[in-house]
Formats: structure tokens, sequence, C-alpha cells
């Protein structure tokens, strides 16, 4: 059964819908990360046009960031005042993406940079997890190797409005947290993404806060983050498919469901190092797109 | 089956009053659709009409139709390579391309028509005055993006030309289905249909149709545009409570 979806304005089975978003959710569950760095360029490439596809993916992100959080909520595993100074900087971040993406798309370059975007940011992600999973595979071989110091003073900490986060055990700057959450927030609405996988390792490896704190911290931002987007676009390009989000969100809660159930068979560093590969291959992909000669080089846009 | 029964009998029906009134009015030309309207519903996928007509006597004739879509603005870019990647370089905004050109005729439009004679008619892509806007190029140029437009238009279903598509039967009554694909956009559709003898325009009807957005998907794009925040509220509250719903849903298992 095709559904003609109503604001993509592209006819598409039904089944092709939701066993994507069962796909990807699938994989999101099993590794624990949000997916929208799958979903969007699959979307892009199944015909949705790119604006629709990052739009929509915010609004599906919202769903998917408010079912997560919940869990981290009840184990008091959010901290809602890091949360807070997050989500002023991603609210910040976020508008200024919706701006930028929307000036691209008139002067025809929206494309690039959201290839581009992926190529830089899948890859350096993703070569950094491979590096470090193969790592932590060859520790687990050879017992008795340390860890070296996570936290070391820099000139970080020499930055002003510093700020008490008791849940975090830290007293730093908020200036950090706010320009990071600015940065990835802008990322957030060119890509599609919820930002997690750039924010996930920043708030451990940057900002020092211990990890139980941090998967539940960024969902909270996420979801702000995310509906921001959803409103900005909504408004300004009418481009969020909520019949599509709906469709992608019932296939993703299922495949998330049983995903999970498979993760728990794998040990962390395997996890870690497969999706690494996920990531690496998306990244690859994109690249590939950019440099290969195109079959032609004239292309056509309609605008509506 | 019944549809096309009902047609057949419609077809029969239309033969004998043209056939009385044929002689009188040799140069006349009649056409219509299949359908008033193509109406894109939640479960659309494309749509396939019949366009159909009689003229005085098409018995040492051709037919040309030309269905054409809504002008809308419609982009052309071109890429380079700039150090190894492939960049949108160059950008001419048309000024007045269909978003949708089919043409359909009894043989090779080459065969029927001079090319001075496309050009008097505005048959074909190459003869549409196609404009950029502000731009100026070339004539060489300008041919070079209309050929590009030409060729995306046609992969993608849009611009189209079937050759031998049309059919006439009894030398009087003539019919092609029009096959709408699935990316149609909606707008007002004219559609013009020309008899030609000898290279010669004898009669020319026009008709046109809508396609639009109809249903619940009609609405929900209304919505988007017309309440826009509201909209953007309501994707998010159906968010929020998509994702809450699921999470308790699995929360035990």
């Amino acid at each position: 059964m095709y559904i003609y979806l109503p604001i993509a304005e592209v006819s598409m089975h039904i089944a092709v819908v939701i066993g994507l978003g069962g796909g990807i959710g699938f994989l999101s569950g099993m590794f624990g990360v949000g997916g929208g760095f799958l979903m969007t360029p699959m979307l892009i490439f199944l015909g949705v046009p790119p604006a629709v596809a990052v739009s929509t993916e915010a609004n599906q992100i919202v769903a998917s960031s408010v079912s997560g959080v919940l869990a981290h909520w009840r184990r008091g595993n959010v901290d809602f005042k890091m949360g807070a100074v997050l989500l002023t900087g991603g609210l910040v971040g976020s508008s200024l993406g919706v701006l930028l993406f929307s000036i691209l798309r008139d002067i025809g370059q929206i494309d690039l940079v959201i290839k581009l975007s992926y190529v830089v940011f899948l890859g350096i992600i993703g070569a950094l997890m491979l590096m470090e999973s193969v790592r932590a595979i060859m520790r687990t071989r050879q017992p008795g190797a340390r860890r070296s110091k996570m936290h070391q003073h820099n000139w970080m900490h020499g930055l002003p409005f510093k700020m008490r986060f008791r849940k975090s055990k830290l007293y730093i700057s908020a200036l950090l947290p706010f320009f990071l959450a600015a940065f990835v927030g802008v990322l957030s609405a060119i890509m599609g993404v919820g930002g997690g996988f750039i924010l996930v390792p920043a708030m451990i490896y940057l900002l020092g806060m211990p990890t139980y704190v941090v998967i539940g911290t960024s969902l909270f931002q996420i979801i702000f983050v995310t509906a921001n987007i959803t409103l900005l676009q909504s408004v300004q390009t009418q481009t969020v498919d909520f019949v599509l989000a709906g469709l992608l969100l019932f296939g993703a809660v299922i495949g998330a469901q049983i995903g999970a159930r498979f993760g728990t068979k794998l040990r962390g560093e395997q996890l870690r190092g497969l999706l690494a590969l996920i990531v690496l291959m998306v990244s690859l992909k994109l690249g590939f797109d950019l440099v290969i000669t195109p079959e032609d080089v004239f292309s056509v846009e309609i605008m509506k | 089956m019944i549809s096309r029964c009902f047609f057949n009998a419609w077809m029969a029906g239309l033969y004998l009053i043209f056939a009385s009134i044929a002689p009188a009015s040799a140069n006349t030309l009649v056409a219509d659709l299949s359908l008033e309207e193509v109406a894109i519903t939640t479960d659309f996928n494309g749509e396939t009409l019949l366009l159909f007509g009689a003229v005085g006597d098409a018995r040492d004739g051709d037919i040309i139709v030309e269905f054409k879509g809504p002008i809308l603005k419609i982009a052309s870019r071109k890429k380079e390579q700039v150090s190894g990647i492939w960049i949108n370089r160059q950008t001419v905004n048309w000024r007045n391309a269909p978003s949708f050109y089919h043409l359909y005729s009894t043989r090779p439009i080459e065969e029927i028509l001079s090319p001075a004679s496309q050009s008097d008619l505005s048959i074909g892509y190459r003869n549409l005055g196609l404009k950029p806007q502000k731009l100026r190029l070339s004539e060489k140029e300008l041919a070079g993006w209309i050929e590009a437009l030409n060729r995306n238009m046609v992969n993608r279903g849009l611009w189209q030309r079937h050759d031998g598509g049309v059919s006439i039967n009894r030398g009087v009554l003539f019919r092609t289905p029009v096959t709408l694909p699935a990316n149609i956009l909606p707008g007002d559709y004219d559609v013009r249909v020309l008899h030609i003898r000898d290279g010669q325009l004898i009669a020319e009807d026009r008709t046109s149709i809508q396609v639009a957005k109809r249903g619940a998907g009609a609405f929900i794009y209304r919505v988007a545009h017309e309440y826009s925040v509201f909209y953007g509220l309501f994707a998010i509250a159906f968010a929020v409570v998509a994702g809450w719903v699921a999470a308790a849903a699995f929360r035990k298992t």
C-alpha cells in the first residue's frame, strides 16, 4: 500500500517507511544512539527532499529522546542544571542552524553542506570510536594496563562565569557547555540529527562529566533542541511531515526494543567497534558521492 | 472494467452524433478527458486518465496532444569540480518552465511538422521560449541549459514524448492514455489538441484539468501552511506523547 506523504509530496510504500524506521530503530536500540545520522541520509536517498528529511527527523527525535530520557530520569541520571545551560546554548545554536539551512537552500548549496558535515563529523567521531574500541579490546587481552588520567587542568578552567554542577561533580565555566551545545545545535539543524554522537563524547572528555549522567542529560537537552527545530521549520519552511515522522517512529519503537535485547548479547567494546564501522561507512559513502564524477553535472530542483 | 464498457458505449454514442454533424463542419475538433479532476489523496501513486475526442476527418491527418503543467519556480544547477569535490557552481532560475510537459502524437512529431511549424505552434520543449530570470546567456549556452533541463525532467517522468501514443479510430475518433506520475505537483494543467494535415494546422481544441490535494493529506498540508505555529506545536506535542506512550508500553518488558 502506497501512502502519499502530505508535506514531503512523495508517494512511498508504507512497508518501506515502517521498515526503515524499524531497521534504524533496531540499530539505535542495540547501540544506544539516536539514529538520526542514519535516518536523514536514508530519507534523502529515498527521494524525500533534504529540507523535509531534516525537519521531519527533528520531529521524530523529539519522540525518541522523550522515550529515552524517562528511564534515566527515574534513575536520577539527569543533571538538570547542566541540562539547562546546555539547552540554552542548544536553542541559540539550532535557531542559527535553521536560519543557515534556509540560506544554503536558497543558494543551492544545502546538499553539499549536509554531505560535507556528515563526512567530516561522522568521519572524525567514527575514527575516534574505532580507535578507542580497538584499544579497549586490546586492553582486555592485556590485563594490568592502566588508564591515563581523564581530567586535566588546562586553559578551559580559566574561563569566567564559573558554576557548580552538583550532580556532575563539576565546578566549571558555564560558557563551556553553552558554546559546546550551541555548536552541536547548529549541526543538529543542518544534519537532521540529535547530536548525541558529538555531545556525549564531548561531555565526557571535554567537560569531564561522569559517564552515568551524560546520556540522560544529553537526551534531556536534545528534546528541547529538536523541538525548537521542529517549531522553527514548521513556521519558516513548512517542511515538517508529521505523518512521515509518525510512521518512522512506529517502526523505530518496535525496532529499538528488539535491538536493545540483541545489544545485551554483545560486549560494550564490540558494540562500540561495530557502531564505529557503521558511522565510518556512512561517512565514506557520502564522501565518495562528493568526489566521483556525477552522471550528469546538471541537476534540477523544483522549488515550492 | 465497468468504466471501460461504459467508455466504449459513450465513444460509440459520440461517434454516432459526430458522424451526423461531421460533413457540415469538417474542420472541427472536440476533446475531453475521462476525469474532471485528479485528486491527490492519501493512497495516491500516480493516475492514468484518458484523453479522447473526435475530428471532422482525420483519415489523412495527425493528432498532437500537449499536456502542460503549472509554471513553478524551477532551478537548474551545474556542478564543477573544485579541489576534488563536485560543487554546484552555476544556477539558472527558469522564468517560464512548465513543471509537467507531455506530448502525445500519432507519429513522431518530426514526421508531422517541419521545425519551423513546430516553432510556430510552440510544440516541443525547444519551442517553449524558455528564459532564465535575470541572468544573460548566449544562445548556445541557453540551448545547452535547456537540453540539460529536458534530460533531468525526462528522468523524473515529468517531461515526456509519446510518439504513436494517440490512436485514431474509424477516421474520426482519437484517444490517448495520459499517465500522471506519483511525483506530479498540484495545479492547473492545460491540454491542447492539434489536428495537423500536410504540415498545416486544421483544427485545435483546448481543455484543462485541475490536479489537487484532497482528503486528510490536503487537510494536513493546509494546516501546515495556514496555521504553521499551531502545526509545529502540534507536531511537538504529538512526538512527546508518542515517546511517552512508547516508553510506558515497553517499561515492563
